[in-house]
């Protein structure tokens, strides 16, 4: 045993302290936050060109609107609240009308399009005759033309003014107020809220709690993925450094000291404590902010409670255990840094499956889907937590299974790749293939 | 009192035998030559002594202990290709090397600075092993092989790579450590080392001890049929006599092998030219390999392998 912590305390110190280790932590967060804030900005630095378009108006009675709507929007929405600085393009509407008024509507949409074609027009218009009438038939055509439809501002709010103006042209042939029909027709918001509970001592009544879902999901989902992030930035890291120390002949320096279980437990540890050592830093930090930001409503503390944090770190340890003894002994049976390449895909698809899952299992954390893949050990650790962490949480009876699953699969994983490691470390030549190393896990 | 003793020992991979039936003692004490060609089961002897690999059958007693890795802390490891992590500085890799061996850190680091400053590394101490050159990295590895002071050390080829300068001051260290009560094994393909330095030699040639004993035994064994000769008129002449069964050219001199008396083979030399240089002598290991595991021994065995092939 006390071997083992010599080659822990050593790959830890190892790995801590270098360089590529302060790096990672300290840009990982910074990652994260610089692509918030990136976005932030890049959101207010919105192209502020303004856009002028062409509307073909067959009704001939709704351009107005169009144009009265652009002007009121034009004076009034453009500026940030400060008013100082314009956030938002013009709109510069225009009616159509042919030179040539015998003209086909062929020959309009393509001296139109030429038109948009060199950048005069960011788009055109088409209103069909007999858009505002309520029947089927005729020209309904309503059809915006344009070179960039990835740009949606524009159609969403043409579509927005031509349906407000229809929509009001059409009350008024029903003879019908407007005004009155929207108040009528006006929806109740539902609220989402937890269950009423009974305070056992005093015997008052606690009311409800509005259900966030910042805490009900973007909380959990958060310590999902960091959980994964964490075990893919040291696994395969694990796996490099036992294909290098077999490559440069450290292994069998090392392994004429301790022995190959020895050996590979102190890896795991190492990467054990260096993984619990980031999410302490990781948790820590977010911790503190929403400690000591304002905004954050009150249940995004109850949702990181101690009880879930430490959940977390017992299904991380697992995950730790599953797949970087699993990556360790593939780094021992290869000779080559491709072969290993290679060998990682498979593992490395295990490792990665139950992410594909992420959005199915956040939807339905009881459904069939999650409660299964949850009960399969490679995948319990996220799935579970990602379970566990979303109310209404799991039944205890699935926990219980999970957990003997997933502890006695990871016995059988460390066990299987202590042997692999044994022969494989000291092996030379060719790299075996999976099956060859079902053999060596046999083997007595 | 034996610092090794292996007993019947056989390792196999798959079809191939590495090692075969060997018994082998090592005497406290001693510096023990390990020889052979390539592939013939030296290294494989090396690891099983060191518990690396475990034997199919028999036994391996290390320093007293028939438990598996129960000497492992007493013994040090020297491998044949050098293993030192690249990126770490020389004394953090002599404390780590060493902690495994169940050094504490003041030790490795009195002890690590004592053999650096020895070796005239003491500059080296805080550089990276990257930064090395090979001798001075060849001279580390010695070093953390040393630095549990083990009571038996195995060096796989230690010389292999070496300048002569750094050479001898490996060879030098050895001597030292052996005389304090070190048993040192080393492996080497360097016969005049071997001779030079060992009190017995070992051979193993396919997996079988084909050698044992002191270099006396051995070239007694091996007779007196070396005659060295320099003659006018060189190879050609000697080769011609019908005495002489084999000639190795040295340059300065042919060494002879002769069946029959050798006083024949210089009595007749000398009626046709001028002898230079007659000296009967022993065989050296050199020759004495090569008879074993030469061309004519690898046909031989080929022969055999033929003749049983035939029979079965």
């Amino acid at each position: 045993m006390s071997k083992i912590l010599t080659v822990t305390r050593a790959e830890y110190v190892k790995a801590t302290r270098s360089k590529a280790f302060v790096i990672g932590v300290l840009l990982t967060p910074l990652l994260f936050s610089g692509s918030i804030v990136a976005m932030a900005i890049s959101k207010k630095t919105v192209d502020v060109e303004e856009r002028r378009f062409a509307v073909v108006d067959r009704t001939g009675a709704l351009y107005a609107a169009v144009e009265d709507a652009a002007e009121e929007r034009n004076a009034t929405a453009l500026r940030d609240e400060s008013g100082e600085k314009q956030v938002l393009p013009a709109w510069v509407p225009s009616a159509y009308a042919p030179d040539d008024a015998a003209a086909s509507d062929d020959d309009v949409l393509l001296e139109l399009s030429e038109r948009v074609e060199s950048k005069d027009l960011a788009g055109f218009l088409v209103i069909g005759a007999d858009i505002v009438s309520t029947g089927t038939g005729g020209d309904r055509e309503f059809s915006w033309h344009t070179k960039t439809p990835t740009y949606k501002d524009l159609p969403r709010w043409l579509e927005r003014v031509v349906n407000g103006r229809v929509r009001a042209e059409r009350f008024a042939a029903a003879e019908l107020d407007e005004q009155l029909v929207e108040t009528l027709s006006r929806e109740a918001d539902l609220r989402t809220v937890g269950l009423t509970e009974r305070d056992e001592e005093t015997g008052e009544v606690i009311a409800a709690e509005e259900e966030s879902d910042f805490a009900n999901l973007l909380v959990p989902a958060a310590l999902a993925l960091m959980m994964f992030m964490l075990v893919i930035m040291s696994v395969p890291a694990l796996m490099n450094n036992v294909l290098e120390e077999k490559m440069q002949k450290i292994a069998e320096v090392l392994v004429s000291s301790v022995t190959p279980f020895e050996l590979l437990m102190g890896k795991l540890f190492s990467a054990v404590c260096v993984s619990l050592t980031l999410g302490v830093l990781y948790v820590g930090g977010a911790l503190l902010f929403v400690h000591n930001v304002d905004d954050i409503p009150p249940q995004v503390l109850d949702a990181i409670g101690p009880g879930i944090l430490a959940w977390f770190a017992f299904f991380l340890l697992l995950a730790l255990l599953i797949f970087g003894s699993m990556f360790s002994a593939l780094g021992s049976a290869c000779s080559e840094l491709q072969d290993a390449q290679t060998m990682m895909m498979p593992a490395m698809i295990l490792m990665m499956l139950p992410m594909f899952f992420l959005g199915p299992v956040i939807e339905n954390p009881g459904g069939s889907l999650a409660t299964t893949l949850s009960l399969v050990p490679p995948f319990t650790p996220l799935v579970m937590f990602l379970r566990m962490a979303i109310p209404p949480g799991v039944e205890w009876w699935q926990l219980g299974l999970a957990v003997v699953l997933t502890t006695g699969f990871t016995v059988l994983c460390v066990m299987a790749s202590a042997k692999i490691f044994r022969i494989g470390i000291l092996s030379a030549g060719q790299t075996p293939n999976y099956r060859k190393l079902v053999g060596w896990v046999l083997s007595k | 009192m034996h610092a090794v003793s292996i007993a019947s020992v056989t390792k196999t991979y798959g079809d191939h035998v590495a090692v075969s039936d060997l018994s082998l003692e090592v005497p406290a004490g001693a510096v023990y030559g390990f020889i052979g060609p390539n592939g013939s089961g030296k290294t494989t002897t090396l690891r099983m002594i060191l518990n690396i690999i475990r034997p199919d059958t028999g036994s391996i007693e290390v320093l007293g202990a028939r438990d598996a890795r129960a000497a492992n802390d007493r013994v040090g490891y020297l491998p044949e290709e050098r293993g030192l992590y690249k990126k770490m500085k020389v004394r953090h890799l002599l404390a780590y090397y060493g902690s495994l061996k169940g050094v504490t850190s003041r030790q490795a680091r009195e002890r690590g600075d004592a053999w650096l400053d020895r070796f005239d590394l003491g500059e080296a101490a805080d550089r990276k092993v990257e930064a090395l050159s090979k001798g001075m990295a060849q001279k580390v590895q010695f070093i953390a092989t040393v630095l549990s002071e083990p009571e038996l050390v195995i060096l796989d080829e230690p010389f292999s790579g070496l300048d002569p300068v750094n050479l001898d001051v490996i060879r030098q260290a050895v001597v030292e450590l052996n005389r304090r009560g070190t048993t040192v094994i080393f492996s080497t393909h360097d016969m005049e080392m071997a001779e030079k330095m060992c009190d017995r030699l070992f051979m193993i040639f396919r997996g079988e001890k084909v050698l044992d004993g002191t270099l006396d035994d051995i070239q007694e064994r091996y007779g007196t049929d070396t005659v060295r000769l320099r003659v006018d008129g060189g190879r050609e002449l000697i080769e011609q006599h019908p005495a002489v069964q084999r000639v190795t050219d040295l340059g300065q001199y042919q060494e002879v092998r002769v069946q029959g008396d050798p006083q024949e083979l210089l009595a007749a030399l000398a009626g046709r030219t001028r002898v230079s240089l007659f000296e009967i002598a022993r065989p050296s290991l050199h020759d004495i390999f090569v008879r074993i595991a030469g061309p004519d021994a690898e046909r031989a065995v080929e022969e055999t392998r033929a003749a049983d092939a035939a029979v079965s």
